[in-house]
């Protein structure tokens, strides 16, 4: 089946190119989270590890799902952009990311 | 694993963390007028509310523990005073985790639509390693 074309979706502005290009590929924005999350927890880990020698990974976790649940959360003000089982299962991520952090001892 | 006193603190911060963050998602949307799909889910709608109220009692809840504490007879043997009362003070906040469990785990049930018996086995998994976890700690005394 032919992908449907962006002249055929009707959309208008920025965040119509968004809804298409989620509506033709639906992985898209999971995807988009997950390397955002990626992102964000690397870079944090490992910038902790360069200025303070160690760093603790579940911390970089917590920020990581703290961020990109507020992403998800920005994402649901436009319309069909993000589903509800993606926003669960990020809002889910997140909050076993701060338990596990809170629950074990830190450094 | 942390002893009684860090896991009640460190359950009390999950709560406000929690609490925190999906306000933010829910302010977000209501005050711009768009459909929040996790406020139309009842499980977590209610879970949400008595996390809720339960933060909003905990002072109160942390007062009567400290009563309780106080009116205990001193001249019971140590090892009695222990035992009656650490699970007690347990107790007054087991509420607030079996919400956060609610939050999380019924959430991911209705929305990934997971056999319930998987959720089943991990809750014994989990009940059981709490339990071990209380018993060490009531027998170390911490």
């Amino acid at each position: 089946m032919a992908y449907q074309t962006l002249t055929e979706f009707n959309a208008t502005g920025m965040d119509g190119m968004l809804v298409y290009v989620s509506t033709v590929v639906p992985i898209f924005i999971p995807l988009v989270l997950f390397s955002f999350f990626t992102i964000i927890t690397l870079a944090t880990y490992f910038s902790q590890r360069r200025l303070t020698g160690r760093g603790n990974f579940f911390s970089s976790l917590s920020v990581a799902g703290f961020s990109t649940t507020i992403l998800a959360f920005i994402m649901t003000l436009i319309p069909d952009l993000i589903n509800t089982l993606t926003l669960v299962v990020t809002v889910s991520i997140t909050i076993v990311a701060v338990i596990i952090l809170l629950l074990t001892k830190g450094d | 694993m942390a002893g009684i006193k860090s896991l009640i603190i460190s359950g009390l911060l999950v709560g406000l963390f929690i609490f925190a963050i999906i306000s933010f998602g829910i302010r977000l949307t209501a005050e711009n007028s768009v459909y929040n799909p996790l406020m139309e889910n009842e499980a977590f709608n209610s879970s949400f509310g008595e996390l809720e109220t339960q933060l909003k009692d905990s002072k109160t809840t942390s007062e009567g523990q400290l009563t309780v504490q106080q009116e205990t007879n001193p001249t019971t043997s140590s090892g009695d005073l222990l035992l009656t009362s650490t699970p007690s003070t347990l107790a007054s906040f087991v509420s607030m985790f079996r919400n956060i469990y609610n939050l999380t785990f019924g959430l991911l049930e209705s929305a990934l639509g997971i056999p319930a018996v998987i959720l089943y086995v991990i809750t014994s998994i989990l009940l059981i390693s709490t339990i071990l976890l209380v018993w060490r700690t009531i027998k170390a005394g911490s």
